[in-house]
């Protein structure tokens, strides 16, 4: 509980209007975008919504002189319980601090704040030629701050890589409320340890970013996206890797099988042969004269994958229409199942073919369906344990099947998380992943940085 | 692509909630539905202006399922969070599982109301519009009590003490509008003649249902629409008696909402086209299949209903555009100075998303020989949504004051809509943050009309072909 007097001096630093603290305004606050149940509720004593760096130092600093829990969140759209508020105490929204601050066009450069949404920030520099690419799923909704706190990835990954690729320096408050400035817009930069990607990733438990510094890079000329269905998932996930191999590089390359597609299907028209097993979508860019080549590439990478069929979008509105079907694949995929465990492995990419079989294996020996999508391309997939946990014994199996997921994903050479993090729902598996000395190691680094452990407590490891 | 679309999914079937057990199952289906996402925040209206998580389908439905599930208490303040919304349905549209909240938030209204009770003024509002009686005989008195010039003194003295939240939905009534239309009389049937010149096509019967507050606020609206019709050579019967019922299903009185639907089902029966010109109306007309799910007697007439309902631009559209619609057009200039020859439009939600008509206004505006210019954000909600505008003002103006600035920057002479709850709030709109610009605020069928009697042509009277059914 928040004693009364440090209550009313952080509304004092936000001022009433921008404090909630009622039992409604509570519980609006204690969940985010995984599947930690709503009830019983991890729920905030207080959450307050500052407009900028000095009110999130002061309010920073309040909490850490009385040893209250403060977690940062963006727009809640996480995944893995990463702003669920679990030992309670102060939520900071940052979704206020909503401005882009400047687009650098000489440097190729922005610089903007942590409540700006990723695909507003995405807009605004095409909008000058210039191009962010990360672009997780959510990006119509997730914060800048919070694909910097997961790191998170997209379906671009394949060939431009994730937010830590992009991110060139950090305004961050740490735990005393010191505010300190990392990176610049100086492309090389060895200047002691390199602080920016310590916080990347962070998930919120090392500071608080206040500002945040991208580099863009040119507007690619052309797109071309390709669907692809296929007979098997096998062949899908083979025709990828085959692909990759021959030096064709697209700009993503996202697999789905035949039930996520069915989920998707269930609210807009989708048109799939009836043979079709699984499909890929394929995005190529570069300059428009080496684009025809490229796509006559992919379609024979596909034929000799035995694609059941080969489609290409024939205009803008079209290809859109075709990634507005992945890109809402997680929520409708939910939809169709009481439960869905949605998960976030991701491997080697050579292993993929071989990661599709054991989640197919795994599925199968504890009779559960698990659906499956995900960027193929970077071998991060999104496999989705689909029940209904009210039933007796549910809950068993799908523990044990997660664990022979992520065990199966560690074997092949991959990792519990490609792009969600860890939070709370991957915690338990995380020593697993990176041993005993690695995971004290993150403990050191945490001690180091918040000794009195108050920022996000209780995620990513005990 | 050859291959068959995949079926769809048990979502586009209505659900039944009728009887206790049944609402609660229902509720527990569509609650259960939504992933947490986010998907919704970006596109609530209310959100945008609050940044309250309470304000979106999210919050809300999070907040229901915390209900269900013992986390949340049922009291008179969640009543007013779930209250607070403006049932635009821009959530469900952005929803990647086409999350019903607006369902689910008036089946839980209804459940909760017996215990926390419901707001005074929307009790208010809805035993008010339960009695078709007592609506026809306030019309004439709401009217002339909104362009009367005992309105500044009533507002001062009686209405600003008694109650606020009356005085500001005093407000919001209209002024003086300047009366367009030429008097087209409403009752009984019979086609009508073509305003001026030129022998309309036959074309069949059609129902108009006219609802409340076209005919309380609005009667030159109704006359348009009714005019319009009949110069198409429709013959057009008129069911002016009841209300659709939807604002007591949107504060959660399903009781008085069904029986209301039930009675509206045995007036529209028959094998006319039943057409609206109030958005609300005819969404609600469509959606008595939901309300009625369930319900043995009436789940079968609610159905075919919906196959029937149409807005009047959906009518409209269906007929030939004037092959001189830009001769029309400067005959139009001509023959009134002040004709609006510029205009742009804004969506009601619930013929947008509602009804899903969003290209019909625009081409009937164009068919109609308008200079049509698309405003910036035409299908945002306009913050009126009925008793909202009154129990939430400032929420409203805040939504409405971006809505006024995106009409203006269009430069058109007037905004068309087709829901007068819309019309009500735009009016307030200009007026209120307007400045000295003179933008008329006009319904879709006085537009048509307009240019029909400058144009002196009847309306698809240029070939007198309609295209095929819809």
């Amino acid at each position: 509980m928040l004693p009364n007097e440090l209550r009313s001096q952080i509304i004092a630093v936000v001022g009433p209007e921008r404090s909630l603290d009622s039992d409604n305004d509570r519980f609006t606050y204690s969940y985010d975008g995984s599947f930690v149940p709503l009830v019983p509720a991890h729920l905030p004593d207080l959450t307050v919504f500052p407009l900028n760096v000095d009110e999130v130092a002061k309010v920073v600093r309040l909490c850490n002189e009385h040893g209250v829990p403060l977690v940062p969140r963006g727009a809640g759209s996480g995944r893995t319980g990463g702003s669920i508020p679990v030992k309670g105490g102060v939520v900071l929204s940052l979704e206020r601090m909503n401005r882009i601050l400047e687009i650098d066009r000489k440097n190729m450069m922005a610089l903007v704040e942590p409540g700006v949404r990723t695909i507003d920030l995405c807009k605004a520099v095409e909008a000058v030629g210039l191009f962010y690419p990360p672009d997780p799923s959510s990006w119509t909704v997730s914060t800048m701050g919070g694909n910097i706190a997961e790191n998170a990835g997209g379906a671009r990954a394949v060939k431009y890589g994730v937010t830590k690729d992009y991110v060139m320096g950090l305004e961050v408050v740490l735990a005393d409320g010191t505010v300190i400035t990392t990176g610049g817009k100086a492309v090389k930069n060895v200047t002691g340890y390199d602080l920016t990607h310590l916080f990347v990733g962070s998930e919120g438990t090392l500071g608080v970013v206040t500002k945040i510094l991208v580099r863009l890079i040119s507007k690619p000329e052309a797109k071309k996206t390709l669907l692809l269905m296929f007979a098997t998932v096998d062949d899908a996930s083979e025709c990828v890797s085959d692909m990759l191999s021959s030096g064709i590089v697209p700009a993503s390359a996202e697999i789905m099988d035949k039930t996520s597609i069915q989920a998707v299907a269930r609210f807009r028209k989708v048109d799939i042969p009836a043979e079709a097993e699984a499909a890929l979508l394929i995005d190529i860019d570069g300059p428009q004269k080496l684009l025809d080549d490229q796509a006559v590439a992919v379609a024979e990478t596909g034929r000799r994958h035995h694609a059941v069929q080969i489609r290409e979008a024939g205009t803008a509105a079209e290809a859109d229409e075709l990634w507005v079907l992945r890109r809402t694949m997680g929520p409708a995929v939910a939809a169709i199942a009481k439960n869905k465990i949605g998960e976030d492995i991701s491997v080697p990419r050579a292993a993929l073919p071989e990661m599709i079989r054991r989640l197919g294996e795994i599925g199968k020996k504890h009779g559960l369906t698990i659906a499956v999508f995900g960027h193929a391309g970077d071998g991060n997939l999104h496999p989705s344990i689909l029940t209904d946990l009210s039933r007796p014994g549910a809950r068993e199996r799908v523990d044990e099947a997660v664990a022979e997921v992520f065990r199966a994903a560690l074997d092949v050479g991959g990792t519990l998380s490609g792009e969600h993090g860890i939070g709370i729902t991957k915690k338990p598996f995380i020593e697993e992943a990176l041993g005993k000395g690695g995971v004290e190691a993150l403990r050191a680094v945490k001690r180091a940085l918040d000794p009195k452990g108050i920022l996000n407590p209780g995620k990513i490891f005990e | 692509m050859s291959a068959p679309a995949l079926a769809p999914g048990p979502a586009a079937t209505p659900r039944a909630t009728v009887g206790f057990e049944a609402l609660m199952e229902r509720v527990r289906e569509i609650a259960g539905q939504c992933d947490r996402c986010g998907s919704c925040l970006p596109v609530c209206p209310l959100f945008a202006k609050t940044g309250r998580e309470t304000a979106t389908a999210r919050g809300k439905v999070s907040l229901i399922r915390g209900l269900l599930e013992g986390g949340v208490t049922p009291t008179r303040d969640l009543f007013a969070r779930l209250d607070f919304c403006l049932q635009c349905r821009a959530c469900t549209n952005a929803c990647p599982s086409k999350v019903r909240t607006g369902e689910l938030v008036s089946l839980t209204k209804g459940y909760l109301a017996p215990a926390t009770g419901r707001p005074g003024l929307s009790r208010a509002i809805d035993g008010f519009l339960a009695q078709p009686g007592l609506v026809r005989l306030a019309g004439p008195l709401v009217r002339s009590y909104a362009r009367s010039a005992i309105r500044p003194v009533i507002e001062k003295s009686v209405l600003k003490p008694l109650l606020p939240s009356v005085a500001r939905m005093e407000g919001l009534l209209p002024g003086r509008r300047p009366a367009r239309s030429d008097g087209a009389n409403h009752r009984g049937g019979g086609a009508g003649g073509p305003s001026d010149g030129g022998r309309p096509p036959k074309r069949g019967r059609l129902k108009y249902f006219a609802g409340c507050m076209v005919r309380l606020t609005y009667p030159e609206v109704m006359k348009a629409t009714i005019k319009t019709l009949r110069d198409a050579g429709y013959e057009v019967t008129v069911v002016d008696e009841s209300c659709c019922g939807l604002p007591h299903w949107s504060h959660g009185d399903l009781d008085r909402a069904r029986k209301m639907a039930a009675a509206n089902l045995d007036r529209l029966a028959g094998p006319e086209i039943v057409v609206t010109d109030c958005a609300s109306c005819g969404s609600a007309l469509v959606d008595y299949r939901e309300w009625l799910a369930g319900d043995p007697e009436h789940e079968a007439a609610a159905k075919e209903l919906a196959g029937r309902v149409k807005d009047v631009s959906v009518v409209l559209a269906a007929l030939e555009p004037s092959p001189q619609a830009d001769a029309q057009q400067t005959n139009a200039a001509q023959a009134a100075p002040d004709h609006p020859v510029k205009v742009t439009y804004h969506d009601p939600c619930h013929l947008c998303r509602g009804q899903g008509v969003r290209a019909e206004p625009r081409q009937v505006l164009r068919d109609a020989g308008y200079d049509f210019i698309e405003m910036k954000g035409a299908d945002i909600c306009c913050g009126g949504s009925g008793t909202f505008s009154v129990e939430h003002y400032a929420d409203s103006m805040a939504v409405l004051e971006e809505k006024t600035k995106n009409i203006l920057a269009t430069g058109a002479d007037a905004v068309v809509t087709s829901c007068p709850s819309c019309l009500m709030q735009l009016e307030h709109g200009l007026k209120r943050y307007g400045g000295d610009r003179k933008v008329r605020v006009i319904h879709l069928t006085e537009a048509v009309h307009e240019a029909r009697r400058a144009g002196a042509r009847p309306a698809g009277a240029g070939t007198g072909v309609a295209k095929p059914a819809q």
